[in-house]
């Protein structure tokens, strides 16, 4: 379908549904869930008070967003300091555009549930990944402050180094499967074995790069939580919620992508995939009018995993120092991306 | 979506890349420039995109958006250029002339009906910009470019590694 035959209202309410799903579900509960699982792993018990579990913790958290004062600095750019966490919400948002979440059949055909079938899908997100630098490096320098303004040059060389990478293991993906599109990815997955399987490497070096690239823990030293001050000091109430809002949006899109690439999407199991379910079944999963919920629940499922090993690795693995991020990433893991990007062409032609 | 909407995006998608290439010489930051550079990049992806070139367009807003003009920002912000070297542009008359005349030369190519084209039938044909094709050049046909491309790349790392070293020495 090209773009000149889509029905806008339905471009539109696509957009509403998976916008609607990823922030109004994913995130909300990953602020939950984050400090609840923080809890657990420090032993102590994280929200309890507002709602059952605190559950309604992330609304009173919004409200204290929104209603706290907003400070801008004197010399700072006012345009600027209000563009910087508009320009780190935006690509969190854009990306999520070329991720489906599940697949229907119908007819012969199968349709991916996403916003936009792009046929480049996978190169979409990486490029609309690497918009979100702007977002820390204006940040930083918006503010018109010394240590904001070296936090957010860190910032940004990091996640410029990390992006090269990664971007070897999505090209060794690409090969494998033969084509950008990431319904055809998952589709390959599924006739053959799950990437993670035929590409580990792949899979490890997109994992590092992955925590790299969102910011978190171990590579945290931009941000600066405990030891050092980072690009969004000066940023108060709702500017700070944007860069919030920004880090998560990225860390839901970046687990739907490795989930995507190396997990098999939606499939259920390696060699069992949800056409063998079907037949065990005696029903069509993906064209029945009910059970084609099941594919995307079993995507959130898998995503939510990587969510939470995202939580579980920030308390586990102490702050890597900013020298010892940058050797990673540039003696380690490019050589290890380059030779894994010639196994994976080994094994395109005699494996699959 | 028939041609009206791909029109009015053309539109558009025109005015803001010529609007936002304007602004890149005529803003007073440099850094407001290269924002607005970004911009411009983005419009023009957006152009890529209604011809249906989908890598070519992915391409530009990763090499030059996401890339190039990080770098750009990145020495621009360690240059700490000072107010005071920035405000002598402050009165500038010929700036100030520009910046006008821009309001009308936008709306006389608006009211001239810069025809838009037919976007159905694209005079490039379909297999333009695609990953296919794009891969089959750059493989195929000028792989042995292609390939000097990448030496020439290598030469201008290994040129900068050079030079950052030297100043090293000599500094002590």
């Amino acid at each position: 379908m090209t773009i000149f035959e889509q029905n806008g209202m339905a471009v539109v309410a696509r957009i509403v549904v998976v916008l609607g799903v990823v922030f109004g579900v994913f995130v909300y509960v990953m602020v939950w869930a984050e400090r609840k699982i923080s809890a657990f792993i420090q032993d102590r018990r994280g929200p309890n008070r507002v709602g059952p579990c605190g559950v309604f913790q992330g609304v009173v958290d919004l409200l204290k967003f929104v209603f706290k004062e907003e400070v801008c600095p004197a010399h700072a750019h006012k345009f600027l300091f209000l563009l910087a966490p508009c320009l780190a919400l935006f690509p969190a948002i854009l990306s999520l555009g070329a991720i489906p979440m599940g697949v229907r059949r119908i007819g012969d055909q199968f349709l991916p549930f996403m916003i936009a079938d792009v046929d480049v899908g996978v190169i979409f997100v990486f490029a609309v990944a690497s918009l979100g630098v702007f977002g820390v490096l204006l940040g930083g320098w918006a503010a018109n402050s010394k240590y904001p303004l070296l936090g957010g040059l860190r910032a940004a060389a990091q996640r410029i180094s990390y992006e090269i990478p990664m971007g070897l293991s999505i090209a060794a993906v690409l090969i494998l499967a033969g084509s950008a599109r990431l319904s055809d990815i998952v589709m390959v997955q599924q006739q053959s074995y799950w990437f993670v399987f035929l590409n580990p490497l792949g899979f490890v070096i997109f994992l590092v790069c992955m925590f790299a690239k969102t910011q978190r823990l171990p590579f945290d030293l931009p941000e600066g939580d405990t030891e050092i001050i980072g690009y969004h000091a000066e940023y108060s109430s709702v500017k700070f919620m944007m860069f919030f809002m920004a880090e998560y949006g990225n860390m839901v899109t970046v687990s739907c992508l490795i989930v995507l690439m190396f997990f098999g999407g939606w499939e259920f199991l390696p060699f069992y995939g949800w056409d063998r379910v079907s037949g065990w079944l005696a029903t069509d999963v993906y064209a029945h009018p009910v059970l084609w919920v099941l594919p995307v629940f079993w995507f959130a499922t898998k995503v939510g995993g990587f969510l939470f090993l995202f939580v579980w690795v920030r308390w586990t693995l102490p702050r890597f120092r900013y020298d010892q991020l940058m050797m990673l990433a540039y003696t380690k893991l490019i050589p290890l991306g380059a030779i894994n990007l010639v196994a994976s062409v080994l094994v395109g032609l005699y494996v699959l | 979506m028939c041609c009206e909407m791909a029109g009015t995006l053309f539109y558009i998608l025109m005015v803001c890349t010529i609007g936002f290439s304007l602004l890149v010489i005529l803003l007073r930051s440099p850094i407001t420039s290269t924002f607005a550079l970004v911009a411009s990049f983005f419009c023009v992806a957006g152009l890529y995109v209604l011809l249906e070139a989908s890598f070519l367009a992915v391409m530009q807003v990763l090499i030059y958006a996401g890339a190039v003009l990080v770098l750009f920002l990145y020495v621009l912000m360690l240059l700490n250029l000072r107010h005071i070297e920035l405000k002598r542009y402050k009165h500038d008359s010929m700036r100030r002339c520009m910046m006008i005349l821009t309001i009308p030369v936008v709306v006389i190519l608006f009211l001239l009906k810069v025809d838009c084209p037919d976007f159905s039938q694209p005079d490039i044909g379909n297999e333009f910009g695609t990953i296919a094709s794009i891969g089959g050049l750059l493989l195929g046909e000028q792989a042995i470019l292609f390939e000097l491309l990448s030496v020439v790349l290598l030469a201008a790392i290994l040129g900068v590694v050079l030079l950052g070293a030297k100043q090293k020495d000599e500094e002590r």
